[in-house]
């Protein structure tokens, strides 16, 4: 066999297997786990309401999609189904960290010790602003 | 200072809000959008839609952050922000309307109301007129609006690459569920 050959074999061999790599990707690109995520950004829930309020797009451009962590006082715990959304610093108008269901189940203990009043550490995922500023795939971090 | 003219601001406005006023809110409600080609199935939800009803003056608006939107693969989250949607410069979806036949539906009596909310949807930044068909059931306080509708992604200037044509439907199938409380 000649050197040629076994290069034109080498090349076949590690294109398919990136081929392939790219393939399995696609179907099994990891969704995001907040848990192993480092926040981006660490800011209280007020200043964070606050640059949302005054400029909805510049904050829009910084947060929205990124994982953040914020600091507030908690106004309101609901739990709908298996979800809790915990508000903080208002209910009507404040920040809405949602603790989805697959993520609540691994912070039971942590969820029952929230308690109104309370200051609450949370990372997750900001989506933006609709009458709260919304982060959701929630962690307690403290 | 600021604080305080904001208060007083929010005070008076609610002095003058005439008393019987009747308004319905929710802030979690279901929407899932799917499309269904012999190539690809697509399905994706939130249960985080804002919405709120006016059944004094029949008025319903209906607000959705895109990036809340989850689907099963991953990849396709990404592409649907990133590619086509592109939620950084939109990241939220709009629907403004109005109940066409207010006084057919009472509030105070439970029972299942068929509706056409006349309105406009403005999705990547481009406002269309869209009449959505649907039920408003009334249980006591509460009230759930559940309706199905569709949307052809290129009436809002979403553009599809010819490359995964195949891959995505026309129009996509939306389905809303929305239970609201009294306000």
């Amino acid at each position: 066999m000649s050197k040629k050959l076994i290069w034109i074999f080498a090349i076949l061999a590690i294109g398919g297997a990136l081929a392939a790599g790219a393939w399995w990707y696609t179907f099994h690109k990891p969704a995001l786990n907040v848990f192993d995520e480092k926040a981006v950004y660490n800011l209280s829930a007020a200043d964070l309401l606050n640059q949302f309020t005054s400029n909805e797009p510049q904050a829009d451009s910084m947060y929205v999609g990124k994982v953040i962590s914020v600091e507030g006082t908690i106004a309101a715990i609901n739990t709908i189904e298996s979800r809790v959304e915990v508000s903080l610093e208002d209910e009507m108008m404040g920040v809405i960290c949602l603790i989805d269901s697959a993520y609540a189940v691994k912070q039971i203990s942590e969820i029952k010790a929230l308690k109104s009043g309370d200051k609450v550490k949370m990372k997750g995922k900001c989506n933006g602003y609709l009458m709260d500023v919304r982060l959701d795939n929630c962690v307690i971090e403290k | 200072m600021k604080h305080l003219f904001l208060a007083l601001i929010l005070i008076s406005a609610m002095a003058f809000k005439p008393a019987d006023e009747k308004k319905y809110l929710s802030k979690s409600g279901h929407v899932e959008f799917s499309s269904h080609t012999p190539m690809e199935d697509i399905f994706a939800q939130t249960d985080q839609a804002v919405s709120r009803i006016n059944a004094t003056t029949g008025e319903v608006d209906f607000g959705i952050l895109i990036v809340s939107f989850k689907f099963k693969n991953a990849l396709m989250e990404e592409h649907f922000n990133e590619n086509y949607i592109e939620s950084a410069k939109f990241p939220k979806a709009t629907f403004k309307g109005k109940i066409s036949n207010l006084a057919a539906i009472n509030f105070a009596k439970d029972g299942d109301y068929p509706t056409t909310i006349e309105g406009n949807m403005t999705i990547h930044g481009v406002t269309k007129p869209l009449n959505v068909k649907g039920i408003l059931r009334v249980n006591g306080t509460k009230v759930t609006a559940i309706a199905k509708f569709s949307i052809i992604p290129q009436d809002y200037g979403i553009k599809i690459p010819d490359l995964v044509k195949e891959k995505i439907a026309k129009e996509m199938a939306v389905s809303v569920n929305v239970e609201y409380s009294s306000m």
